[in-house]
């Protein structure tokens, strides 16, 4: 066999062993592969990149080496993972999966035997071909760089997936402080604080205004307030009186002070030659009233739409101390990361209560790294791109 | 302030078809004809450049959030990108992609007016949604055209992939670039730096695609008219990413459907989505 064709075998080797995996996925469609909690995920995430790094610095030359390292491979293992993985990208998985993915081994890709298999080939290239050019080859920085940058967050983040941990509470504004949580696995979690909720914010946008012909509504493009003004589709509407807060009493609004009601406007609304089409007070519905609309003698009717959030704030107490927790700004607690997940729905900015997530990932920092090492590598790569095969 | 966009978008797409005229003239005749191209060129840039600062600071937030905002960034995008690079690499072969690319997105812009508004929701207010966006538009400007110069030679029968490889290798830094961005901005909002969304699926489809492209041009060098079929396929890619998912079954699971409440224009009013998973 020539040096050629043997560097091809491990890819040819590969195709055979994915083929063979999917088959076994075919017969057995709920075959379900998990990673093994901490420390053992560790375990079973580094030692094929370990076992493929020995290969390469043994013997960078061999033929083995080579072709577990090779760009051959790594476009095969790639096109094996994307072909395991496409149907989230294309389907609602869950129950709404179509019949034939699931027939087809698909159901729940990420779980799957190919998907495992394709993973552990990319882990097991990248590591390979890192280690060879640690060994020998030109332009060694930038691809080592780059390379051992992805294989530390793809290692990174497999290994941390393993040993997650993702807990929910949810605290009433007032209630006395609290460090338990509900693990997904239904496991009690104790926090490393104390944390208890003294305020839960829901700041609203101000509305737009809505003019709807038949089933065809278009939107306004200004935030109602008082003395605003706006033309949609040939309707000049203009806010007589402006209530920042009300209810609906009798089918009218009242000014009325609460964190869920309402605002309201009083409008009026001309044609383009300044013919008046009909006036009235607009209301988006809510929990303080029902929503009030005007009709024009044209047909159409103007509504006030729903205020869209601007802003979720949730005000804590950690251990005494205030802190403020926002979309975006997790709190950040001795290895935890506490998110705002959710609140009372139903009341919106009067809600009292706030849902909440801990998550403990400690492979994170691994994953920084290999994402700060990758963006480096590929920072160089852009710098001076190189085409193989092509002089620069 | 839709109607002043529709026509400053139109005002840079007149410039635009200007300087694409006078480039073809150029082709064959040196001279003032190059120094127009350049003016022409540069005006609907200023334009474009333009219209995104006034949107920026009428709508009191980055003009980054519906699909028509994005194709007017990617329009201006394209051309500052191909100028540039055609500057460096000394070419006038990006002159018509590149010009095609801005008038293209900017008549889809025209074609399907958009609703303004000034509501974000607060999963979009971060440091990491300016840089995260505009990176990813940029190496979406690259890649496409790569794709361009690519289809462009498939059609005119000029079998060398030298130039649409050279854009791929610009291109994918900037798409590793926004990838990881975003996984890191993810990880700040949501609590995992990749949930397996469908969006961030087609993301790391369109990856995977340019990666093996890349550590194919060994062979794909040698058979130059494979190249550039790989590289119009490999914007394909990037199209469902950016566009086509939104038709999707997937989308109805997909947390990153920020265009919905604003596009189009006129549609029956969806639930605004909060911003929470």
């Amino acid at each position: 066999m020539t040096t050629e064709r043997r560097e091809l075998m491990p890819a040819v080797l590969y195709i055979a062993v994915w083929s063979g995996a999917w088959a076994a996925q075919l017969v057995h469609p709920t075959l379900a592969v998990q990673l093994p909690g901490a420390p053992w995920n560790w375990l079973v995430c580094l030692t094929p990149p370990v076992l493929g790094l020995i290969l390469g610095v043994w013997r960078p030359e061999g033929a083995w080496s080579k072709g577990l390292g090779s760009g051959q491979l790594a476009i095969v293992s790639l096109l094996t993972v994307a072909a395991t993985c496409w149907p989230i990208a294309v389907f609602a998985l869950g129950s709404a999966t179509p019949g034939w993915v699931r027939t087809i081994g698909l159901g729940d890709p990420l779980s799957s035997l190919p998907f495992a298999i394709a993973l552990l080939a990319v882990v097991i290239n990248l590591a390979a071909s890192l280690a060879r050019r640690l060994r020998s080859g030109t332009d060694r920085v930038r691809y080592v760089i780059l390379h051992g940058g992805l294989l530390i967050a793809v290692i990174g983040g497999a290994a941390g997936h393993g040993g997650l941990v993702r807990a929910h509470f949810s605290m009433e504004e007032g209630a006395p402080p609290g460090d338990a949580a509900v693990a997904e696995d239904g496991r009690l979690i104790r926090l490393p604080a104390q944390l208890a909720l003294d305020d839960f914010v829901l700041d609203r946008f101000p509305p737009m205004l809505l003019v709807a012909e038949g089933d065809r509504v278009t939107r306004g493009e200004i935030l109602v307030g008082a003395d605003a003004s706006d033309t949609i589709r040939g309707a000049r509407i203009t806010v007589r009186s402006w209530l920042p807060s009300a209810a609906v009493v009798a089918g009218r609004p009242v000014p009325f002070r609460d964190a869920g009601a309402n605002p309201a406007a009083e409008v009026v609304v001309n044609d383009a030659h300044g013919v008046q089409l009909g006036a009235g007070w607009l209301h988006a519905a809510g929990p303080l009233g029902t929503e009030l609309s005007v009709r024009l003698s044209d047909g159409r009717a103007v509504h006030l739409e729903a205020q869209r959030p601007r802003r979720f704030l949730a005000r804590l107490r950690v251990n005494g101390d205030a802190v403020d927790i926002t979309v975006n700004r997790p709190l950040l607690l001795d290895g935890w990361a506490i998110y705002l997940l959710s609140y009372d729905e139903v009341a919106g900015p009067a809600s009292s209560m706030a849902i909440f997530e801990a998550v403990e990932d400690r492979a994170l920092p691994a994953v920084y790294l290999g994402i700060a090492l990758l963006l480096l590598g590929v920072l160089m790569y852009l710098w001076r791109p190189q085409i193989s095969g092509v002089r620069p | 302030m839709s109607t002043m966009l529709w026509w400053g978008e139109l005002l840079a797409l007149t410039a635009w078809a200007l300087a694409l005229v006078v480039a073809v003239i150029a082709l064959r005749r040196a001279g003032i004809w190059h120094t127009l191209y350049h003016i022409w060129a540069a005006a609907g840039l200023v334009g474009v450049a333009g219209l995104l600062t006034w949107l920026w600071l009428h709508l009191d937030r980055p003009p980054l959030r519906t699909l028509g905002e994005t194709r007017l960034w990617y329009a201006g995008l394209t051309v500052a990108a191909g100028g540039l690079i055609a500057w460096r690499l000394g070419t006038i072969s990006l002159r018509l992609p590149m010009l095609g690319l801005g008038m293209l997105f900017l008549t889809l812009n025209l074609a399907l007016p958009q609703n303004l508004d000034r509501t974000l929701m607060p999963a979009l207010q971060s440091p990491w949604f300016v840089p995260h966006v505009v990176v990813y538009l940029l190496s979406y400007a690259v890649l496409g055209l790569s794709a361009g110069v690519a289809a462009w030679r498939l059609i005119r029968r000029n079998g060398d992939a030298v130039l649409p490889l050279r854009l791929v290798h610009t291109g994918l830094p900037l798409l590793t670039l926004g990838l990881c961005m975003g996984a890191i901005w993810a990880k700040q909002a949501w609590g995992h730096y990749w949930a397996w969304d469908p969006k961030e699926t087609w993301a790391l489809l369109t990856w995977i695609a340019y990666v093996c492209l890349i550590h194919g041009e060994r062979w794909l060098i040698e058979q130059p008219r494979r190249a550039l079929v790989a590289v119009v396929v490999c914007f394909a890619v990037v199209l469902m990413c950016w566009f086509l998912v939104n038709h999707l079954p997937s989308t109805t699971v997909s947390v990153h459907t920020y265009t919905r409440s604003a596009e189009p224009a006129d549609q029956p009013p969806l639930p605004a989505a909060n911003g929470m998973r």
